[in-house]
């Protein structure tokens, strides 16, 4: 597993640019239709570039995308094509850990290339980080990054710009630059969970890792286990039990997964409410913030929850790998549009991606 | 491994609830009742109808009632009222030293596995995989759980059994493999994965078993046993009873022995489904540590020694 240090050292892929082309994969579950990757494919075009399809990707194995090794075969066969620039999963859904034992990971570090994902993506993501010394993104499965134009600016941010990413604003926010707070574009009405609900207050700084519990859980205790010392983790998921993410979050605190983390984001998790599973409910459960307040309190690390990332239309792009720094200061002004609490105390959020998480290589001397 | 002492008639059991609260005030007056007519003294822990969400109280009156009954000699074992969730959050605090110094029974299964699997694992005693009270609903399995804890008898061995064809028996991979036996529930021992309660599951014989899963998330632990190159490290593997589990409402998915079978069979792992181990009193009671031999054709696991002193 990587130390702080040999980070220091990670590669960064080459940008993403208009007359790319791009390596389509299934290596978790298939499109629910073909239709679906006509939108993908559409988009693609519309942003100037080409596609190739992975051989097997039409194929189907219980409700994965063919057998393990078809799957792995079409991720190795598009990363090995030097004229690929990202490889973009499909879809998540469910499959992708059971490929990892297949995979080659020190192809993965020989030819850096984009790799965006998210939800069952996340076993990929951790894993080709972790061992391939390789930035790899926690954002939209391709069929997903043109939902809302706040998902669709961050995506391109991270993977077609090579200037530092810089502040996370939220929706809209992210549009619309006018101070005007009349302006129509802004949400009217309340939501739950607010995006920068506060569970503690702290200043943090390091590089990201993170993604859908369900998926981290499943990597503990294997040789692709999540290392979060150093490390500000964003976390998510959706429609599980409250006490099934307490599960994991316990099993985390005992495996020492936030003794020395130097922060935490969890996303908004939607339907991660009582009953919101469906299945295994329990009487008197309670919410997902008291669990969240009771772990995530007394680490002495900031922690917020509610950010857009994961399983909402509007997703951040976040790239593992890379510096960040989460400030969440108690605010003097006693109000401020950049922060929203659980309590009523006010507090400012800052989350800053300090670098690009891509370079150009074909432009010389920068980097 | 240290082995408890068999039950007497008049001993003390201390019924309680180390995850979520007994639905209503009659399960617990049921429970109480039946460790009652098997002879014994029902000692109902202090907290167990707390509330504190689905947990029968907060973790610290949870862990007292738990630490109070493997502290008081007069207290002979533990049986554990119902699941739900939370026994994984007393692991932390339990005193392991004083349970190998003072072993008792301790039964119980589902979310409870956690505390079974962590007992056995950290203070080398015995603990026992049972249905917990609220899962006793049979003469049968009344007659039989009393039998088997108040006997320093070996434990019958557990037979894979067909209710029509009574020498049936699914074995993808057919071997006989010798071990200690880790069992438990799947959800609950992949919670403990990297996590310094979790099971040593090298040379041992596993049996796992859930309830109320999709089968898509069972593969998911299932996955994550064979990833972490665990599996490989196993004598035998027995599937028991996934009470309730199926695709949910999914249309496109395979049954989880498929699932399960692909892998096992490319690893040449002695492997058999359908064993009588799960959540529903008409299972055995499994003891968790005993050196035992399976054999996965016939469907058949024998105890090479006996389970209590």
């Amino acid at each position: 597993m990587n130390t702080a240090n040999e980070l220091v050292n990670i590669q960064k892929p080459q940008v993403l640019k208009k007359g790319d082309t791009v390596g389509l994969i299934a290596p978790s579950s298939p499109q629910f239709e073909p239709g679906n990757l006509q939108f993908a494919t559409d988009w693609l075009t519309k942003m100037g570039l080409h596609f190739k399809l992975g051989a097997n990707s039409s194929k189907s194995y219980s409700s994965y995308a063919g057998s393990d090794s078809a799957r792995a075969e079409d991720f190795h066969a598009l990363w090995s094509d030097d004229t690929i620039t990202a490889v973009l999963p499909m879809r998540g859904g469910a499959g992708a850990t059971r490929i990892l034992p297949k995979l080659d990971f020190p192809l993965f570090e020989q030819k850096p290339k984009i790799l965006v994902g998210f939800s069952d993506i996340t076993a990929l993501l951790i894993a080709i980080n972790q061992k391939s010394n390789l930035v790899t993104f926690h954002g939209p499965t391709v069929g997903l990054m043109f939902e809302t134009a706040y998902t669709h600016s961050h995506y391109q941010k991270a993977i077609m710009g090579i200037s530092p990413i810089g502040l996370v604003a939220d929706p809209p926010a992210d549009l619309d630059e006018s101070t005007d707070s009349t302006h129509s574009t802004l949400p009217w009405g309340s939501s739950y969970p607010p995006t920068r609900m506060v569970i503690s207050a702290g200043k943090g700084r390091g590089r990201l890792t993170g993604g859908c519990l369900t998926l981290i859980r499943g990597l503990m205790g294997t040789p692709y286990e999540i290392d979060c010392d150093d490390r500000i983790v964003f976390l998510e998921d959706v429609d599980e039990e409250p006490h099934n993410i307490d599960r994991i979050l316990t099993q985390m605190v005992l495996a020492g997964k936030f003794d020395r983390a130097r922060g935490i984001i969890i996303g908004d998790c939607s339907g991660c409410k009582p009953g919101g599973s469906k299945r295994n409910v329990l009487p008197l459960n309670a919410s997902l913030e008291v669990m969240l307040r009771e772990h995530f309190s007394n680490l002495g690390i900031p922690v917020i929850y509610g950010l857009k990332l994961g399983h909402t239309p509007d997703k951040v792009t976040l790239p593992l790998g890379i510096m960040a720094s989460l400030e969440v200061t108690r605010s003097s002004t006693g109000s401020s549009t950049s922060a929203s609490t659980g309590n009523s105390d006010s507090f400012s959020v800052k989350f800053n991606i300090e670098e690009a998480a891509c370079v150009d290589k074909t432009q010389s001397f920068k980097k | 491994m240290i082995k408890p002492r068999a039950l007497k008639s008049k001993d003390r059991v201390a019924l309680i609830a180390p995850a979520s609260r007994p639905t209503k005030p009659s399960a617990l007056k049921r429970a109480e009742r039946i460790v009652h007519d098997m002879g014994f003294v029902p000692v109902v822990g202090a907290h167990a109808l707390d509330t504190h969400g689905a947990m029968a109280g907060d973790d610290q009156a949870r862990l007292s009632d738990i630490v109070t009954a493997l502290e008081d000699d007069s207290i002979a074992a533990i049986w554990c009222l119902n699941a739900g969730y939370g026994s994984i959050r007393l692991l932390k605090d339990l005193p392991y030293d004083t349970f190998a110094k003072k072993p008792k029974i301790v039964i119980g299964c589902d979310d409870n596995s956690h505390l079974l699997l962590a007992l056995n694992q950290k203070s080398k005693v015995v603990t026992f995989h049972g249905s917990n009270l609220d899962r006793i609903d049979s003469k049968d399995a009344f007659d039989r759980f009393k039998k088997l804890l108040t006997s320093a008898d070996h434990f019958p061995a557990m037979q894979v059994k067909d209710k029509f064809l009574s020498d049936f028996c699914y074995s993808p991979v057919n071997a006989v493999g010798k071990g200690r036996i880790v069992a438990g529930n799947l959800t609950a021992l992949v919670s403990l994965f990297g996590t310094p309660y979790e099971p040593d599951l090298s040379g041992s014989v596993l049996l796992l078993e859930d309830r109320s899963e999709r089968n898509d998330i069972l593969d998911r632990w299932f996955t994550t046993l064979y990833i972490s190159n665990k599996l490989s490290t196993v004598a035998a593997l027995g599937l028991g009873q996934f009470e309730d589990c199926s695709t949910k409402g999914s249309f496109n998915m395979l049954s989880f022995e498929e699932l399960v079978a692909d892998r096992v069979t490319e690893m040449k792992l002695a492997t058999c489904f359908n064993l009588p181990f799960g959540q529903a009193c008409e299972n055995a009671v499994v003891p968790l540590g005993l050196q035992v031999s399976f054999n996965t054709e016939k469907g058949h696991l024998a105890y090479l020694e006996s389970a209590l002193s």
